[in-house]
C-alpha cells in the first residue's frame, strides 16, 4: 500500500487500475489491428521511399539511414502529439459524461496516481502505434551510425513534448465545461503548437522551446546538415543553444526547463481539481511564484541577446526597414514631387538612417509589456475569489474562530497577490526596457550621429503604469464577478481598439481620434506607455504620449474608486455573515 | 488514548452554502454501525448536498464529518476506503465489459488480483448479474446498469454505504432483491444511508430515518419513534358506514364532536383528530350510541409520506411567514 490510503503508488503504471482500464478498452484487437496496419503501411512506405530512392542514387548509407530517422520523427510526433492529445481530451470528456470521473474521485487512489493513469492510459493506443514506427527508427539509427546520446536527446524531447500536450488535453477535459472541453483542448494545442512558437519569431526565443522544434533542429544539424537549412527555413528556427543569464544552455536542457515548468503547472492544476473540483486552478502563492519564474526565464533568455542584436529576428528588422523605406518614399514624393528613379534611390540611401530609428527597440519592449499584462490578467482571473467563495471563507473563519481568512485560501481577497503579480510584471518589463535602451546594440545604431535624447528614468518607470490596469481588472472581477468583468473588458478594452482600427482605416484626419480611442484599452497600453519617454525620438508618438498621461490619470481615479467599492462589498458580506442568525437545528443520535 | 468509534457516520454542525442560499444548515447527526438509515425530505431539503459532502465529493462551508471515526476533511483517501457511494443516475462506461468495469474499481480499492476475481463473481451474484459477466456495460438495461453499479459499490466491502435513489429504474423483483441485500449488509454491520422518493420502500428498508426540510434536520431516530413523535398530534381516522344514506347524520355527529373537516367518498368518511386511543373509543361509542350504522372504524397509521407532506407544508408556511 502506498501513502495514506493510496492502494497503488503513482509511479507503478503497470499496477495503475486506470491505466489498465484503458489498456483493456483501447487495445482491443478489433480496434488496434486496423490502426497498426495503417501506421505500419505508411511507415513502411516512407522508409522504403527514402531508402530505395537514396541507395539507388548512390547516396551514402549513413546519410540515407539518418534521413530515415529524421523523416520518421514527424510521423511519430503526429501520432503522439496530435492524435494522442485528441484521445486524451476526448477521453477525459467522455469519462466526465460517463460519470467515471466522479467514481474515480471516490476511490482511495491518490490524485497523482489518477493523473498518471489518465495521462498514460488514454493515449495508450497512440503509444502502441508509435512503437510500430520504432523498428524503422532503429534501422535508420544503426545504419546512420547515430550517436546514442543524440538519439536519446531527440526522443526525450519528443516524449516530454507529448506528455505536455497530453496534459493540456487533460486540463481542458477536467477544468473546462464539458460542452466546450473539446474545442478548448484543440485551441490549447493550436496555441501551444502554433501561436506561442510564432512569438519566437518576434524575438522571444523562449516560446519556441514549447515544441520539439529546437531540439529537432539541433539533432538535424548534427545528422543531416543540409536538411537543417531547409528545416530552419520552413520552421523559422535558428541558432539553437540558449544563453540563460550569460550561461550557455543546450537546446534539450532548456526545452526541458520550459516544458517542465508547464508540466508542473498542469499537474498542480489537475491535482487540485482531483482533490476538489471547486478549488481554484492554482493557489495564490503558486500563481505569484509562477509569474515571477516565467519573467525570470524570459528575461534570462532574452537579455543576453540584446547587446549583440541577436534578439531582433530578421523578419522584424526587414519589416521595419521596408516600412521606413515606404515612409521615406512617401515623404520624398510629398516634398519634391515625382523624382527620376536614380535621384530617388540616392535620396533614399541618404535617408537610410530612418531604419535605425529606435522602432525595433520600441516594438519589442512594448510587446514584452503586452505579454506581461496578459500573463498578469490570466493569473488574476484564476486566483480571484467569487462572491460565494469569499462568503464561504468568512463563514468558515467565523465558525473556526479564526482572526482572519488565511491569505493563500481560495476564498481570501486576492489583492496582495494581485499587487505582487502586477509588480513582478512591471519590474520585469522595466528591466527589459532598461536593458534594451541601455544596450550596446542600441547605442551602436547611432554611431557617428547625434545620440537620441530620452529619459532612462522615465523608461524605467512607465512600466509601473501596468499596476493600474491589472488592479482595475482585479477590482472589477472581485467587485462585480465574471459577467461584469466580461462586459468591462468587452466595452472598455476590446471595443475601443476595434473602433480605433476603423478610424485608422477611415483616413488620416481620424488618426488623432483613433490614437485617443485606442489608448483607453489596456491591451495596447504598453505601446502608449513606451511612447511617453520616446516621443521626441518618434514624432508621431506625441499624440499617444498625451493619451497615455490622460489614461493613467483616469485609471488611477478608477482604481481608487473601485477599491473603495470592493472594500464596501467585502464589508457588506462580512456584516451579513456575522449578523446571520443560525438557530440550532435538531441534533440526533440514533441508538 | 483514542475513544472507541461507535458511530459509522457522524456529522457535526454541517453547513453547505450556494451563494446566499444555505442548502444544509447546522446539520448534526450520528448513525451507529449496522443501521439502515433513510434520509427523507422534499426537493431542496438538502439531502443530495449532505450526501455529496458525506461522499467526499463536495467541500462543506464548515462542519465536521467522520466516517468510521475518520475525518473526511483530513484523510479523504482513507475515508474513501470505508465508503461506498451509489449516485441516483448510475452511469457506466460504454467501452468496458461488466467484469472489467468491476475489476477497475476493485483494483482501485486495492484488492489483490487473486481476490478480485472471486469478489467480482460474488458481487455479480449478489445483484443477479452473473450471466452478464462478459457483456459490454452499455448493452445492459437501465435497471441492470443500476444493479451493476450496486455491485461496484459492494466490491471493497464498505463499512458505510450511501445510496441516492438506489431503486430508480429497477423492476419490482430487483427492488425486492435490493431490500434483501441492504438488510443482509446491515446484519453484517454495514451502515447504509439511503435516500429515496419511493417512501413506502424506505419504510420497509430502513431501521431509522431522518427528516430534512429547508436544509435542517427536523427529526431523526428509529422509524416508530419518529412517526410517533411527528404523528402524535393528529391521527387519520377512516369510518366506513353501512350505506351512503347515513353519511349526513354521521357528518353531523362528527361536527358535534368538534371535528370540522371530513372527506366523504361514498360511504367512507375520512378525517383527522387529535388525541390518543381513549379519544377514539369515546368517539366510536358516541356514533354507535346515536344509532349510526358504523361498519368499520380504524386509525390509519401515520406513514413516512404523511410526515413528509406535513413537514413540507409547515416548511412552506414558514417560508411564507418569513416573506
Amino acid at each position: 500500500m502506498g501513502r495514506d490510503g493510496d492502494s497503488v503508488p503513482s509511479w507503478n503504471l503497470a499496477a495503475n487500475p486506470i491505466f489498465r482500464r484503458y489498456a483493456r478498452s483501447r487495445l482491443r484487437p478489433k480496434a488496434l489491428i486496423p490502426w497498426m496496419l495503417v501506421v505500419g503501411i505508411l511507415a513502411t512506405f516512407v522508409f522504403l521511399a527514402v531508402w530505395v530512392g537514396g541507395t539507388r542514387n548512390g547516396i551514402d548509407t549513413v546519410v540515407v539511414g539518418r534521413t530515415v530517422l529524421m523523416v520518421m520523427v514527424p510521423i511519430q510526433a503526429f501520432l503522439l502529439m496530435l492524435i494522442g492529445t485528441g484521445a486524451v481530451a476526448s477521453g477525459i470528456m467522455l469519462e466526465g459524461a460517463d460519470g467515471g470521473i466522479e467514481y474515480q474521485r471516490l476511490t482511495p487512489l491518490s490524485p497523482l496516481t489518477k493523473i498518471a493513469g489518465y495521462l498514460f492510459g488514454l493515449p495508450v493506443r497512440e503509444y502502441c502505434l508509435f512503437l510500430v514506427t520504432l523498428p524503422f527508427t532503429v534501422i535508420g539509427a544503426v545504419s546512420g551510425e547515430v550517436p546514442i546520446g543524440l538519439l536519446l536527446s531527440l526522443y526525450v524531447a519528443l516524449i516530454t513534448s507529448a506528455v505536455l500536450y497530453h496534459l493540456s488535453g487533460c486540463v481542458a477535459g477536467m477544468v473546462v465545461n464539458r460542452r466546450f472541453a473539446g474545442r478548448i483542448a484543440q485551441l490549447m494545442v493550436i496555441v501551444l503548437y502554433l501561436v506561442l512558437p510564432q512569438i519566437a519569431k518576434l524575438g522571444f526565443e523562449f516560446f519556441s522551446y514549447l515544441t520539439i522544434l529546437p531540439v529537432l533542429s539541433e539533432v538535424m544539424g548534427e545528422l543531416v546538415p543540409q536538411g537543417r537549412v531547409i528545416f530552419d527555413q520552413v520552421f523559422g528556427t535558428g541558432s539553437r543553444s540558449v544563453s540563460l543569464f550569460g550561461i550557455e544552455v543546450e537546446a534539450l536542457p532548456f526545452s526541458l526547463l520550459i516544458q517542465g515548468t508547464l508540466i508542473m503547472t498542469f499537474v498542480i492544476i489537475l491535482y487540485r481539481k482531483w482533490r476538489q473540483p471547486t478549488h481554484h486552478m492554482l493557489g495564490k502563492n503558486f500563481a505569484a511564484w509562477l509569474c515571477i519564474w516565467i519573467h525570470v526565464l524570459l528575461l534570462g533568455s532574452t537579455i543576453p541577446l540584446i547587446d549583440s542584436g541577436d534578439i531582433f529576428p530578421t523578419q522584424l528588422q526587414g519589416r521595419f526597414q521596408r516600412q521606413a523605406r515606404v515612409r521615406a518614399q512617401a515623404e520624398l514624393v510629398r516634398e519634391f514631387g515625382e523624382l527620376n528613379p536614380e535621384m530617388r534611390e540616392r535620396l533614399l540611401r541618404l535617408d537610410s538612417r530612418r531604419s535605425k530609428q529606435p522602432m525595433h527597440a520600441y516594438w519589442l519592449s512594448a510587446s514584452y509589456g503586452v505579454g506581461a499584462l496578459l500573463l498578469s490578467c490570466g493569473l488574476v482571473l484564476i486566483i480571484t475569489p467569487s462572491r460565494d467563495e469569499f462568503t464561504k471563507a468568512l463563514r468558515r473563519k467565523r465558525k473556526l474562530d479564526r482572526s482572519r481568512v488565511p491569505l493563500n485560501a481560495d476564498g481570501a481577497s486576492a489583492f496582495l497577490h494581485v499587487v505582487l503579480i502586477a509588480l513582478a510584471g512591471a519590474v520585469a518589463w522595466s528591466i527589459f526596457c532598461s536593458e534594451m535602451f541601455g544596450s550596446r546594440w542600441f547605442t551602436e545604431q547611432f554611431m557617428g550621429e547625434e545620440a537620441p535624447h530620452f529619459s532612462m528614468l522615465a523608461l524605467r518607470l512607465v512600466p509601473f503604469s501596468q499596476l493600474l490596469f491589472v488592479l482595475v481588472f482585479w477590482a472589477v472581477l472581485e467587485w462585480g464577478e465574471r459577467r461584469t468583468l466580461l462586459l468591462f473588458v468587452l466595452f472598455g478594452w476590446v471595443v475601443p481598439v476595434l473602433a480605433a482600427m476603423i478610424f485608422m482605416i477611415a483616413g488620416e484626419r481620424f488618426h488623432n481620434l483613433a490614437i485617443a480611442l485606442g489608448g483607453i484599452s489596456a491591451f495596447p497600453s504598453p505601446f502608449y506607455a513606451m511612447s511617453f519617454p520616446l516621443e521626441e525620438q518618434i514624432p508621431y508618438l506625441k499624440q499617444a504620449s498625451g493619451t497615455f498621461v490622460a489614461v493613467v490619470a483616469l485609471y488611477a481615479v478608477l482604481v481608487v474608486w473601485l477599491i473603495r467599492h470592493v472594500k464596501r462589498r467585502h464589508e457588506e458580506i462580512r456584516h451579513r455573515v456575522e449578523d446571520a442568525d443560525a438557530p440550532p437545528a435538531a441534533s440526533r443520535e440514533i441508538s | 488514548m483514542n475513544e472507541p468509534v461507535t458511530d459509522a457516520i457522524k456529522m457535526v454542525d454541517l453547513r453547505v452554502d450556494y451563494g446566499d442560499f444555505a442548502a444544509v444548515d447546522s446539520l448534526s447527526l450520528s448513525v451507529p454501525f449496522g443501521e439502515v438509515f433513510g434520509l427523507v425530505g422534499p426537493n431542496g431539503a438538502g439531502k443530495t448536498s449532505s450526501f455529496k459532502v458525506l461522499a467526499t465529493l463536495m467541500e462543506p462551508t464548515f462542519g465536521e464529518v467522520f466516517l468510521c471515526g475518520i475525518d473526511i476533511a483530513l484523510q479523504p483517501e482513507r475515508a474513501r476506503q470505508v465508503l461506498g457511494y451509489m449516485p441516483d443516475l448510475a452511469p457506466v462506461p460504454t467501452d468496458l465489459k461488466c467484469w472489467e468495469f468491476l475489476d477497475l474499481y476493485a483494483a482501485a480499492h486495492g484488492l489483490p488480483e487473486i481476490e478480485r476475481h472471486l469478489r467480482i463473481g460474488e458481487c455479480l451474484e449478489k445483484v443477479d448479474l452473473e450471466d452478464k459477466r462478459e457483456a459490454i456495460c452499455s448493452s445492459l438495461s437501465r435497471g441492470m446498469k443500476q444493479r451493476l453499479v450496486l455491485a461496484k459499490t459492494l466490491l471493497h466491502r464498505p463499512k458505510v454505504m450511501l445510496l441516492d435513489e438506489p431503486a430508480s429504474g429497477m423492476d419490482p423483483v430487483s427492488r425486492a432483491a435490493l431490500r434483501n441485500t441492504l438488510r443482509s449488509l446491515a446484519d453484517e454491520g454495514t451502515t447504509v444511508m439511503v435516500s429515496s422518493h419511493i417512501l413506502s420502500e424506505l419504510a420497509d428498508m430502513c431501521s431509522s430515518v431522518g427528516f430534512m426540510a429547508g436544509g435542517k434536520l427536523v427529526d431523526a431516530g428509529k422509524i416508530d419513534d419518529v412517526l410517533a413523535r411527528q404523528g402524535s398530534m393528529r391521527r387519520q381516522i377512516k369510518v366506513q358506514m353501512l350505506d351512503e344514506s347515513s353519511v349526513p347524520a354521521c357528518r353531523q355527529a362528527l361536527s358535534d364532536a368538534g371535528i370540522g373537516v371530513v372527506d366523504a367518498v361514498g360511504a367512507l368518511l375520512k378525517f383527522s383528530m387529535e388525541g390518543e386511543g381513549g379519544e377514539q373509543v369515546r368517539l366510536l361509542k358516541r356514533l354507535v350510541d346515536q344509532g349510526l350504522p358504523v361498519r368499520s372504524f380504524e386509525e390509519k397509521r401515520t406513514s413516512i409520506e404523511d410526515v413528509l407532506l406535513d413537514l413540507d407544508q409547515k416548511h412552506h408556511e414558514q417560508q411564507g411567514g418569513k416573506n
